[in-house]
C-alpha cells in the first residue's frame, strides 16, 4: 500500500519494491525505535538529490520493516493485555495464546495459509517429516542443527566479537546478544489445525482483529493478487480503519510517510521522534493500571478462596 | 556446477559478498599465527551433527570426566554458539588450562565454549572442513549427513521445488522460534548489512542444497561423500553406538571406550573419535591426571593445537 502513497518518496518505493524481503527481516527485529533514527540520518544528505545505491536501499527497506514492527507492537501490545491479562499478571512463560492466535490469522489471512512468500504451507504442519518431502528430508532433527548454526552465526554478526575484549567482558556481552529459541511452535500449529472456539471468538472476533470485509482490507487482499489501485482509494481506506489489523497497517503507512519527509529534509529529528512514537511506550501507562487493578482483583479473589 | 562457482567468487570478491568473510575465515584458519574469527570455525550441518553426537556420547554414558560431562551439558547450546567467540587458538587452552590448575577459575560458560571449541575443531579437522561453510566439500558432506538420516528413504524421487519449500519450511519455523532478532547497538547500520548478507547467502545455501540433493555432480559426491574413507559407512561399529546415543540410548562406559580406543571406517566417525580424544584428553587435565604440557602435547598429535 505504501507503493500507491504520494507522500512516499519514489526512493523509498523503489527500495521496498526491490528488497521487500529484506524489509520482512527488519520486521522480525527488535528495538527499531531506538535505531530508526541512527540508520537513517546518514542516508538524509544525498537522499533526493540522487538514486539510492544498492547498500541505502538495503538499509531502507529494513528500517520500513522496522517502523512496521513498531507499528504492530504499539497497536496491539496494549490490546494482548486488556485480552489476555492472566497471561501478564503475574508473567507466565512463553507467547501469549492471543497473540499466536493473531499470529495465526494472519497466516490464513495475509498469506493464504503459507501460500504467499515468505512463508510456506507446511510452516504449521508438525510431524517428524514434512509431507511432501517425506523420507527424504528429516525435517525436525535437520531444525535443530539448523538452529545451532544460525545462533553461532547471528552471534559473529555482533561487531564486539572482532573487538578483542577480554575473555569474561566478551562473554558478558555474549550472553545479552545469545538467541535462545524460545518460542514453541507446537502451540501455533494447534491454533491453526485445531482452534479453540472460545479463542476466536475472544480474541479474533470479538476483539475485531481481522475483519476481511472491511473495505482497507478488500483492498489490501486485491493488492496482494496483483491488482492495483488509485491513491484515492488508498486514501478512501485509510480515514476510518476500524478493525485491529486495519489500524496497524494505517499507522504503519503513516510511520513510512513521517521516514520518507524526514529523509527529503521536510521535518526534523524531533518531528520524526513524534510523528514515529519513537520515544512513547510500547505500553502506555493505561495499561499498566489496567493490570494492576487486574492483579488487585485476582489476588484478592484468590485469596478469599482459601 | 559448484567448483566453478567457487573461483568465481574468488576472482570476484564483490559478487557474492556474502562469502568473502567465510573464505578470509577459511585463509585464517590455515595461517596460525593469524587472529582467527568464529574462533577459526567453519562447520557446516555435518560438522554440527558430528558435534552434537559427541555431546550425545558424553550424555549417554560415564566414559568421561565428571566436569567435562557437567560443563558440556549444562552449557550445550550456548555453547555450540560461544565456541565461535574465541580469537585465538590459545584462547581455549588456557581457559582450560586455568580451570585445571586452580587459582582464578572460569566460569562455566566460559569453559563450556573451550571445551565445545575443542569439539567443533576436532570434527572440523577430522572432516577436514577448513574450506568454510560454503565450500563444495561443506555442501555435499551437509548432503551426504541428510541423505544418511533419511536410510532407505533416500532413494524416494522428490521434485526439487518441494525439496527447496521444505528447506525453507524448516527456516521459517526457525523465524517463529527465535520470535525476533536482537540487533547490534554499537553498530546497527553495519549489523543490518551483515545480516542481509547472511540471510541472502542462505536462500543461496538452500538452493545449492536442493541441487545437490537432486541433482549431484557425480565427480564431486565421489570426491566428498564417497571417497577414501567414505563419509559414512554401513555396518561401521562407530556409527551405530553413535545412533544409538543420538536415539537416547544409556551406553555402558565399555561400549564408549571401547569405540573411541578403536578406528571409525568413515570419515564422519573418524571425526567425532578426533573430538571425544580431544575432550577426554581435556578431562585428563581437569582431572589432574596430567599437565599443562602433556594436554597441549596430546592436542599436537591431535592435529588440534
Amino acid at each position: 500500500m505504501a507503493l500507491l502513497l504520494p507522500a512516499v518518496h519514489q526512493n523509498i518505493k523503489q527500495a521496498l519494491r526491490k528488497h521487500w524481503s529484506v524489509g520482512m527481516l527488519g520486521s522480525v527485529t527488535r528495538m527499531g525505535d531506538q535505531h530508526t533514527i541512527k540508520v537513517l540520518s546518514p542516508l538524509r544528505e544525498s537522499f533526493a538529490k540522487q538514486a539510492p545505491d544498492p547498500r541505502a536501499e538495503r538499509l531502507l527497506a529494513f528500517t520500513m520493516g522496522w517502523r512496521c514492527h513498531n507499528a504492530a507492537d504499539r497497536q496491539w501490545k496494549p490490546m494482548y493485555r486488556y485480552l489476555q491479562p492472566e497471561h501478564y499478571r503475574p508473567k507466565q512463560p512463553g507467547v501469549s495464546a492471543v497473540t499466536i492466535y493473531h499470529d495465526v490469522a494472519v497466516f490464513k489471512e495475509v498469506y493464504d495459509h503459507g501460500r504467499r512468500a515468505p512463508l510456506t504451507p507446511t510452516t504449521l504442519q508438525f510431524g517428524p517429516n514434512l509431507p511432501a518431502t517425506d523420507a527424504v528430508l528429516p525435517a525436525v532433527a535437520l531444525q535443530g542443527l539448523v538452529g545451532l548454526t544460525w545462533q553461532r552465526t547471528l552471534l559473529m554478526l555482533q561487531s564486539f566479537v572482532a573487538k578483542g575484549l577480554p575473555v569474561p567482558a566478551r562473554f558478558d556481552k555474549a550472553d545479552n546478544r545469545f538467541e535462545p529459541l524460545v518460542v514453541d511452535e507446537a502451540p501455533f500449529a494447534e491454533a491453526y489445525h485445531r482452534p479453540d472456539p472460545d479463542r476466536i471468538r475472544k480474541y479474533i472476533v470479538a476483539a475485531n482483529f481481522y475483519d476481511r470485509e472491511e473495505a482497507m482490507l478488500v483492498l489490501l487482499e486485491k493488492l496482494r493478487k496483483g491488482g492495483s489501485a488509485s491513491a484515492s482509494e488508498v486514501n478512501r481506506v485509510r480515514r476510518e480503519p476500524k478493525c485491529q489489523y486495519a489500524q496497524a497497517v494505517n499507522r504503519g503507512l503513516g510511520y513510512m510517510e513521517a521516514c520518507s519527509e524526514y529523509l527529503v529534509g521536510r521535518i526534523d529529528e524531533a518531528t520524526l521522534t513524534e510523528r514515529c512514537d519513537l520515544k512513547r511506550p510500547h505500553k502506555p501507562p493505561e495499561v499498566e493500571a489496567f493490570l494492576d487493578k487486574y492483579e488487585k482483583t485476582n489476588t484478592s479473589r484468590a485469596g478469599g478462596h482459601e | 556446477m559448484t567448483k566453478p562457482l567457487r573461483r568465481t567468487v574468488l576472482s570476484l570478491p564483490g559478487l557474492l559478498p556474502f562469502l568473502s568473510p567465510v573464505l578470509a575465515r577459511a585463509q585464517a584458519a590455515a595461517e596460525s599465527s593469524a587472529p582467527l574469527v568464529a574462533g577459526g570455525l567453519n562447520g557446516g550441518l555435518a560438522a554440527f551433527a558430528a558435534a552434537e553426537d559427541v555431546v550425545a556420547l558424553v550424555g549417554g554414558s560415564s566414559a568421561f570426566d565428571p566436569d567435562v560431562s557437567k560443563t558440556l551439558l549444562e552449557h550445550r547450546e550456548h555453547a555450540h554458539a560461544y565456541a565461535g567467540l574465541w580469537l585465538d587458538r590459545s584462547e581455549p587452552l588456557a581457559v582450560i588450562s586455568a580451570a585445571a590448575n586452580g587459582g582464578a577459575k572460569p566460569r562455566p560458560q566460559e569453559l563450556g565454549a573451550a571445551l565445545m571449541w575443542l569439539v567443533h575443531r576436532g570434527v572440523e579437522q577430522g572432516l577436514e572442513g577448513e574450506a568454510g561453510a560454503t565450500s563444495d566439500r561443506s555442501v555435499y558432506q551437509d548432503v551426504g549427513l541428510m541423505r544418511w538420516w533419511a536410510g532407505a528413504g533416500a532413494q524416494t524421487q522428490v521434485e526439487a521445488d518441494a525439496l527447496l519449500v521444505g528447506l525453507q519450511t524448516i527456516e521459517r519455523r526457525l523465524f517463529i522460534r527465535i520470535h525476533t532478532i536482537e540487533p547490534d547497538s554499537d553498530d546497527p547500520a553495519g549489523w543490518i548489512e551483515r545480516l542481509v548478507d547472511w540471510h541472502e547467502g542462505r536462500a543461496q545455501l538452500l538452493a545449492r542444497y536442493t541441487s545437490v540433493i537432486t541433482n549431484p555432480d557425480a565427480a564431486l559426491w565421489r570426491q566428498h561423500v564417497e571417497g577414501k574413507p567414505p563419509l559414512f559407512a554401513v555396518k561401521d561399529r562407530v556409527l551405530s553406538v553413535l545412533q544409538r546415543a543420538r536415539q537416547g540410548d544409556r551406553l555402558p562406559a565399555k561400549v564408549v571406550l571401547e569405540a573411541m580406543n578403536g578406528e571409525a571406517g568413515c570419515a564422519y566417525g573418524q571425526a567425532v573419535l578426533r573430538a571425544c580424544r580431544a575432550l577426554q584428553s581435556a578431562g585428563r587435565h581437569l582431572g589432574g591426571k596430567a599437565r599443562e604440557a602433556q594436554f597441549r602435547n596430546e592436542l599436537k598429535q591431535l592435529a588440534l593445537a
